[in-house]
Formats: C-alpha cells, structure tokens, sequence
C-alpha cells in the first residue's frame, strides 16, 4: 500500500470545503429539490415511508456525487450542496425532513406547537422528538453488508407474505426499507461507475465487492461505514457515534494484517479515515468509543486500541473525539497516556464510568447484561445498540425558569407572560417559596413529557427512518420503524440544565428574603426585572456569597442532589406513549449560552444575558475552592438519576498538573470522580495568557483547541463572547 | 509548650487544595504566616510579616465605593491609596476596619483581601481534611508559608491533628530555627521538604538576607534522624545557579537522593504590586 497520506494531507483536510468541480457527476441542488416537491405533491396520499423512500431513491440515484482522487476513500453523494453545508442542515432531504415535521405537527398537533413556540421564546426549552441523534447497529451492518441487509428485509417481508401475517401498515415500512436500500447498492454503483475514470484501483474494487458482499477486511469496513453514513445522513438523522472501534474493527483488523497489511499500512487507513471527519467539520465533533468492557464482561481494550490512539494523537483534530468507556479493570497506562494527551491541549475526549451508566440502566429496568454493550453516542449519552432508542435530546429544560416564575406568580419577569401555574406571589417562608419552585418545575417537566408524548404518536407521518431501520434487527424481524415501536426499548430522554445557576439563586432568595430580610421577593423581583440596576453592591455581595454550589458547600450542593432526585422520582414508573421510559441528564450543551441570552436576572447575581451555568459546573466563576471541592460536589448528586448524560467539566492551570506527578494527580481526579459515581468528566488545561495571546494573535494559534461542552471547538472558530468566557475562567485559576 | 491542641491557634494566610508540587500525591497545603528569611525571589511574600497584610488587586476592582476607608485608605473618583506604614500600624493595634470584608470585588474575587487570619487547630481540620477521598496511600497535607518553624506551637498541634485523622504530613521548612525549635516540630512531619539555597554563606546571605550555618546545622541533624526528605533548590540564575555544583556536592555527602529543583518563574510578580511591593529581582535569562 502506498503512503500518501502526508503527501496530500492539506487536499484531504478541506477536501468537504474545496469540492472537485469536475469530479461532480449528478443533478445538482435545485434539479433535485424541484423533484423531490414533485414527488411529494403528486403523491399526497402516498403513506409517508414510501414517500421518503423514494425521496432517498432519487437523491441516491441522481444526486451529484463527487470522486476525489487523493483519497483512499474516495466517493461522497451531494445533493448539490457541500458536506460542510449538510452539517449546518441545508441538506435537500434535511430540510424536507424538517419540513414535513412542522406540517405534521402543526397540523396534528397546533396548540402543542403553539406553547412549544411560547416556551422557546422565554428560554424554558426546545423540544422536540429527537430524530437526530441516531446510531446505526455497526455490527449489523458489517456483518450482512448492504446487500445482506437487503435481502433480510426482502426475505422477511416474503415469509410473513406467505403465512398472511403481513400488515398493511408492514407491507408499507418493508417496501420503504427495500426501496432505500436497492437505492443505497445504486448509489455504491454509481461511485463504482465513476470511480473507474480515475484509476483508483482497491478503491474500485472495494466498492464493486461491497455490491455483493459484507466486508470482509479493515478498509472495506472503513468504506462500508463512510459510503453508510452518506446515506444515513441524507434526512436528519446523524450517525452520533461510530461505536466501539477497538472492539468493532479488531476482527476484521486482523484479517487485514493475515492479509498482507502492515501495522503502518493499518496506521495509513485511519489517517485517512480520520480525515475524513475532521475535513467534513463534523458538527459535535464525530465520536468513536474506546475501551470498556466487552459483551463477556473482559477489558475491552487491545493492541488496535493503542494503534488507534497513535494515529489520532498524530493528527491532533479536534475531530473524530474520544468517547473512553471508563471500567474498574482498565489500565492505569492508557489513562495516563489519555490525560498526556489532553494535557498537551489535544482535549477532545470525554471519559464515561461504565459502573454509573449500568446502574442508571438498572433504574429503568434494563440489566447490565444487556447495557454492557451500550455506546455512547452525541456528547455523552448512552444508547444500547438494536435495543434501544432513547431520542436522547427531546429538550433541555432551563430550571432556573422555575425559579423565575416561583418569583413572579408564574410569569415571565421579562415579558411578563404566564407560562406556569399561578403560584403565589409572596411567601411566608423559604419551605413554601421552594414547594412554588417544585411546582414550576414539575410544570416544565410534565410540558415536555406531555409535548413528547403528543408527538410520538405521530413519528411514523413525520420522520419514517427506513435507512435506521433498515439496519436494525428488530425493526425488520417486527416490520416497524425505529421511531415507531421497531426497537424494544422506545425510551425518550430529556436534560435538565442551570443546576448551579438555579440552586445559588434559590439560596440567595433564602438568605436575602427569608434569613436576613434585606428585601422582600416582591422587590427582589423588581431588582430582577430592572437587570439589577442601581443594586450594584447588592448584586456583587450575593454573588461573594459563599453558599454556592460547586465549593463544597452542604446546603448548595444537597439541594442540587434533591432538584434532580425530584425530577427523577416525579417519572419514575411512568412511560412514555411508547410504552418506553424516560431518562433524564444534565448536561447544557450551549444552551447555558443562548437561553442565558432569554433569560432574566437571576437572584445568584447573574445578569440578563450572561451565560447560566454549564453542565454540572458550578457558576461561572464560583468553583473557589479549586478541582477537589467541585468533584465532591457533583457527586453528591446521584448520577445513576442522570442517565442521559451528566457530565463535569474540570479547568486547570498547567503549571498545576505538570511532570509525572501532574499527571498522576490528574489519573487521582478522574479515579476519586468515578468512585463517587460520576458519570462522566472531560476538561481542559489551560492558562489565560496563551488565551489571550491567542485572542490578539489568532494566526500563531491554529490548533489550540478547546473543550467547549461535549466537543471541541478550535479556539480561533469561537465566538468572542465564548474566547472571553474561557479566559475569565482561566484567569481565575 | 501546651499541650492543648485543639486550642492551639496561629496565623495563617492561605490553604491551597489539589496542591502537587508541595511534597508527593494529590496535596492541601496550610500557609502559615511570618517568614525569617527575605528571599529575594519569594513567590509567596504575602507571607513574608508575622502580622496580616492588605493586597489590593486594581483589575479586580469595580470603583462599588462599598469597602470602608481609614486613615490608611482613601478613595479618589478614579483609584485607591494606600499608606501602608499607617495600615500596618493600624493592624497591629487592632484597628483595623477590615475593608477586604465590605469588598465585593468583581463578583468573582475580592479585590481587597487581607492575607493573615488567627486560626485554631480545630476551626481548620474540616478544611485540610475534606480532600482526604483524593490523598490515597501518598497524599496528604503539607505545611509551609512564609516558615511554619516561626510558630512551632502551632505546627506540632496540627501536625499531631492530622495524624491522629491518619493523614500523611509534610514540612515544607526553609530550616531556619533554633535547632531546638527545629527539632520537635520536624520529628512530628512524615516528610520533610527541606529548601537549599546555598553553600556559600555571602551567597546565601545575598539572596535570603540569612546566613545558612543554621540552616544546614538542621538539615545534618534531619539526616542523622534518618528523616525522610526532599531537599528542594530553588534555582534563579544570576542568583543562587552557579551554587549548584556546591549543592549537589553537599547533599550527595549527606546521601540524600531525594532533590527537586524548582525552576525560577515570575508568576507572583502581580503579588507584589498588589502588597505594595517591589519586585526586585531581575534574574538572567541564561
């Protein structure tokens, strides 16, 4: 095998950006949007998986597809828009996708969508069903191959045919299925076709033998997956993790090595491979997983391990990320090579405790048996392949809305309006003030279950999946789609985001109306609604305050145990009209940046339009106490209630973790975190004068990085507002 | 001596959680206050006095006007001033107003603050034992300052507290005592974490104001005791770097093995100006 890898390594790095106009063959954007409306209004009664199914057949059949002749991985499918564009959702299809959503909901469902619509506007929430985050069954794939998963469907649908025990509604799903799929082998065909006008060798013939065959070795699995994705992604689902590759590969990496492939040959692949998600600006970042245990309970970790984490040291990207499955018996040697890594400012990882997600899956009913073999797919949220699907991101509650409206009889302090129950306006006490803050927020949490629940009545009209589905075994053995009913665990999840934020201003409410009596709540919901203006020393002397949480403060931080205890209790026991459970996290995205911008004053200090707090970080710049205090915070709260994904945030200066001993802190750290039952943990090493420099100097910085929730973002590629809040946090160090 | 530990109190001005470098594994160092010596290139002077000093740190600052004024603090429309000399006296006659307690700082951290609060043994145990999930078998908590040797009451109190919680202690001493001061309090720390500036006593004096014959004296007397040590060399160029040679010569004839130098880095610079300071040293770049 060649090398060229560093040869055209700049080609490669922007090849989604820098498209080959002349390696372009197909209709381009509007050619195949005009037929896809074409299709959708000469069809209206059309059930709505056929209809998508012939939207993928035409996008896959017509749609410019590009060959670029540098790559090993040659082909990608445009629907006359870049990759970079389909991450920004502009994709053809996408945008039908989306589309086709708001029609149905608007139609089925207006006075949902219309409080849904309120409760954007004033930074509750966004909720939706979650149809983005998705992870096809990798093993499933690999092991029939496009053509073997076609063949089961077409085979299923026969059998039930001839013993009559096929629906209407599962003649439907498996025609949609077939028809996405003969269109996905056209598709291979067609960069088959092309590909032969370049003289591109294994490339052509990997994707003539894919045609008719499972993969067999390392790169046709490689190929399989990216030609897959292109598929898969064409609607709004993304592939959110590409699962457990040390384990997933490791069988057909030693086939590959049988068959004449070096370690450096194997090393080149991922190279390129790599690339190919780091050229694309995968949004999020495109997680691969490492480590764990395997399905018989062994340390999952190997030699294909350790040559994955070379290769994607080497290249120093912040995309793919690592998603490290973190287990009693792993080895203290590759956490330590882990944390070299990360402290170098190659931070794009997270680190996920095994023992927490089982015993959050043990919560709902689900045995470790099974979760074992569970990814963990987007940021942080576990997902149990063919068995599962959690639509992981339905909402993000914003609880310090709760606290708002605990304030203000219900209402908005900003706008006024009454999203809430008419709770009192005034209390005699800080015990019935905080059971008005219960109500509020049994309120938000009840309008996104409620919300959710509307609208999974109607997946099947608003997004049939038949590529996901396709690739699911249990959806083909129960002829339903993966959103409707396809899986054996139809579970939906939600977040529940601004604990610091939310608990620091439900203890300033205690101490300046209940305990010293400095204000009434009547006044202090003046003071909120004038964005504390003329109340400066009052302002700065809450914000000095030392019950905060995130510093090991006992009242702060058993009161952010009991918020999420609450929720948790509120569903337990209760299923969604799936007939799944719900799962609950409490990580905030950017959500801490955008709602903080709907968001009024807060009682803890904050200002309208600061940042609330992230994750379970404490409030920005109230972790005083240092890593320790935060850590023993967070774990107070009880992470097995946050299975959709709790993730602390750490931020330490370098000279503080540097040589050896730095380093074997830092392994400390992360050690005592999992002991306590944290979920999950990720960070950065960072001091505030290369920041600043950078700031000032962008061009000397290409590559510093940073981890900004649960992916990395280059620090040159952020927001002013956002380099400034990394700053300030690091100046504080 | 009392023997009355948890009564036992003492100046402090800092305690520093998830410390690394101040002795082995995850560490709480405690800062006691007063420092015999005036090393030139201290990174801790905030410790230097026995009694507490004011810092005033201006990018902190908000111009709020809630902080109180004296006689040694005045308030323009623009800035504030300071006579020190007034501040200190004011202190150590126990009237001080305290304005770093009226500072709301930026919202984050107080501008103000003033370093030196009289503590006991038992008001800071839960604080140097609240990281004890992350000390293991090799954490622990280390004093250091400013020279814990200036209150050896105190010291020997919080270091037999800490043992009695089973938590492994450090000293982290310049050695400058009375060796019968030296003595007791080192017999109580598992490690000591002993500083060698110089052989040479004009060299030492140079740099630390001190002669090093004391200093010395306890660091043979620590070995002869079989102490477990980490000798740890501060090492500034144009200052004490040509002493090295001298230095390893030395601790290889006391057989200590043990040495951690401590590279020269500027980083309290900011210290200074905020205590009213100078920062003096100007060390090569070689």
């Amino acid at each position: 095998m060649k090398h060229n890898f560093y040869r055209y390594r700049d080609i490669l790095n922007n090849e989604y950006e820098n498209p080959c106009p002349e390696c372009l063959f197909g209709e381009d954007k509007k050619t195949v949007s005009d037929v896809l409306n074409k299709l959708k209004n000469d069809n209206p009664d059309m059930p709505s998986p056929l209809l998508r199914a012939y939207m993928y057949e035409y996008v896959l059949t017509h749609a410019s597809i590009e060959i670029n002749p540098y790559s090993i991985f040659a082909g990608k499918i445009r629907d006359g828009v870049t990759y970079a564009e389909y991450a920004h959702n502009d994709g053809v299809l996408e945008q039908f996708s989306y589309r086709q959503r708001i029609e149905v909901y608007d139609k089925k469902l207006p006075e949902v969508m219309s409080r849904k619509r309120l409760a954007e506007k004033l930074g509750i929430c966004s909720v939706s069903a979650d149809f983005w985050h998705a992870v096809p069954d990798w093993e499933q794939l690999y092991r029939f191959g496009l053509s073997g998963l076609l063949r089961r469907a077409e085979d299923t649908r026969a059998a039930k045919a001839a013993d009559g025990t096929l629906s209407e509604a599962q003649r439907v799903f498996y025609d949609g299925v077939i028809i996405t799929y003969r269109a996905i082998l056209a598709y291979v065909k067609r960069l088959y076709n092309a590909s032969l006008g370049y003289n591109l060798g294994e490339y052509s013939r990997c994707l003539l033998r894919l045609q008719t065959e499972a993969p067999h070795d390392l790169y046709e699995v490689l190929e399989l997956t990216l030609i897959f994705m292109n598929a898969f992604e064409l609607g709004c689902e993304r592939a959110r993790t590409l699962g457990r590759i040390d384990i997933l590969y490791y069988p057909y990496y030693q086939t590959s090595l049988a068959e004449g492939y070096t370690q450096e040959d194997i090393r080149e692949l991922f190279r390129y491979f790599f690339t190919k998600f780091h050229s694309a600006r995968r949004f999020a970042n495109q997680p691969l997983e490492l480590c764990g245990v395997s399905v018989d309970g062994l340390a999952g970790e190997n030699e294909l391990t350790s040559l994955i984490l070379d290769v994607w040291e080497e290249l120093g990207n912040d995309n793919p990320k690592l998603h490290i499955h973190y287990h009693s018996g792993i080895s203290d040697t590759i956490m330590r090579r882990l944390l070299k890594i990360l402290r170098s400012g190659k931070s794009s990882m997270v680190f996920l405790n095994d023992e927490t997600v089982f015993r959050g899956y043990e919560k709902i009913g689900i045995p470790r048996h099974i979760s074992r073999s569970y990814v963990a797919l987007g940021c942080y949220e576990p997902i149990i392949l063919g068995i599962e699907d959690p639509m992981v991101g339905t909402a993000w509650i914003n609880m310090a809305k709760a606290v708002e409206f605990a304030i203000n009889g219900g209402k908005d302090i900003i706008t006024g309006e009454n999203f809430g129950p008419r709770t009192p306006e005034e209390f005699d006490s800080w015990e019935s003030f905080y059971r008005a803050f219960l109500t509020q927020l049994d309120c938000l949490v009840d309008f996104v279950t409620d919300t959710v629940d509307q609208m999974l009545k109607y997946n099947t009209e608003a997004n049939p999946s038949p590529v996901y589905s396709g690739v699911t075994q249990s959806c083909i053995e129960r002829g339903r789609d993966i959103f409707d009913g396809g899986v054996r665990y139809s579970n939906t999840s939600f977040k529940c985001f601004s604990a610091a934020t939310t608990v620091d201003s439900l203890l300033a409410v205690r101490r300046l109306v209940y305990e010293e009596g400095a204000v009434t709540l009547d006044e202090l919901c003046r003071i909120l609604q004038n964005n504390w203006e003329g109340q400066e020393s009052l302002r700065l002397k809450v914000k000095n305050s030392p019950e905060k949480y995130g510093c090991g403060c006992a009242a702060a931080d058993e009161l952010a145990r009991d918020i999420y205890a609450h929720i948790s209790k509120r569903l337990s026991g209760r299923h969604n009209t799936a007939g799944g459970r719900w799962r609950i996290g409490a990580d905030s995205i950017t959500y801490n940046y955008s709602y903080g911008r709907t968001t009024s004053a807060t009682p803890d200090g904050r200002l309208k339009g600061e940042p609330l707090s992230k994750n379970l970080s404490a409030s920005p710049g109230m972790d005083r106490e240092g890593v320790t205090a935060l850590i023993l915070s967070a774990t107070v709260i009880d992470h097995t209630d946050l299975l959709d994904g709790a993730v602390l945030d750490f931020l330490l200066h370098p000279s503080s973790v540097q040589g050896e001993e730095g380093l074997e802190a830092m392994l400390k750290l992360v050690k005592v975190y999992f002991a306590r039952g944290g979920m999950a943990i990720q960070g950065n090493v960072l001091d505030a004068e290369r920041l600043i420099d950078a700031q000032k100097n962008p061009q000397a910085y290409p590559t510093l990085q940073v981890r900004v929730c649960g992916w990395n973002e280059y620090f040159n590629a952020m927001s002013k507002q956002s380099q400034d809040a990394f700053i300030e946090q690091s100046k504080a160090l | 001596m009392t023997t009355n530990l948890d009564n036992q109190t003492g100046m402090i001005f800092a305690v520093k959680r998830f410390e690394v470098h101040d002795g082995p594994g995850i560490r709480t160092t405690v800062f006691l206050k007063g420092c015999p010596l005036r090393c030139i290139w201290c990174h801790n002077p905030e410790g230097l006095t026995a009694c507490p000093t004011l810092a005033f740190d201006r990018s902190r600052c908000e111009m709020c006007g809630a902080c109180t004024v004296c006689a040694a603090h005045r308030i323009s429309e623009t800035e504030h001033n300071f006579d020190r000399s007034i501040c200190a006296e004011l202190i150590r006659e126990g009237k001080c107003m305290r304005c770093d307690r009226t500072c709301a700082g930026n919202g984050v951290r107080p501008a103000l603050r003033l370093y030196g609060e009289k503590t006991g043994v038992k008001e800071l145990m839960p604080l140097l034992t609240a990281d004890r999930p992350f000390f293991g078998t090799n954490g622990g908590v280390t004093l250091s300052g400013g020279e814990p040797l200036l209150q050896p009451d105190f010291s020997i109190a919080l270091l037999k507290a800490l043992h009695t919680e089973g938590i492994h202690t450090a000293l982290d001493t310049s050695g400058y005592a009375d060796p019968a001061v030296f003595r007791p309090v080192m017999r109580h720390a598992d490690l000591l974490l002993f500083d060698v500036k110089a052989v040479d006593e004009t060299v030492h004096i140079r740099c630390t104001g001190v002669s090093n014959r004391l200093i010395l004296q306890n660091l043979e007397t620590a070995v002869r005791e079989g102490k477990a040590i980490e000798v740890r060399v501060p090492v500034v160029p144009g200052y004490n770097a040509d002493e090295l040679p001298e230095i390893e010569r030395l601790l290889a004839s006391l057989r200590i093995t043990a040495v951690k130098k401590l590279p020269y880095h500027d980083y309290a610079r900011d210290k200074y100006a905020a205590l009213g300071l100078k920062y003096e040293i100007r060390p090569n770049k070689s």
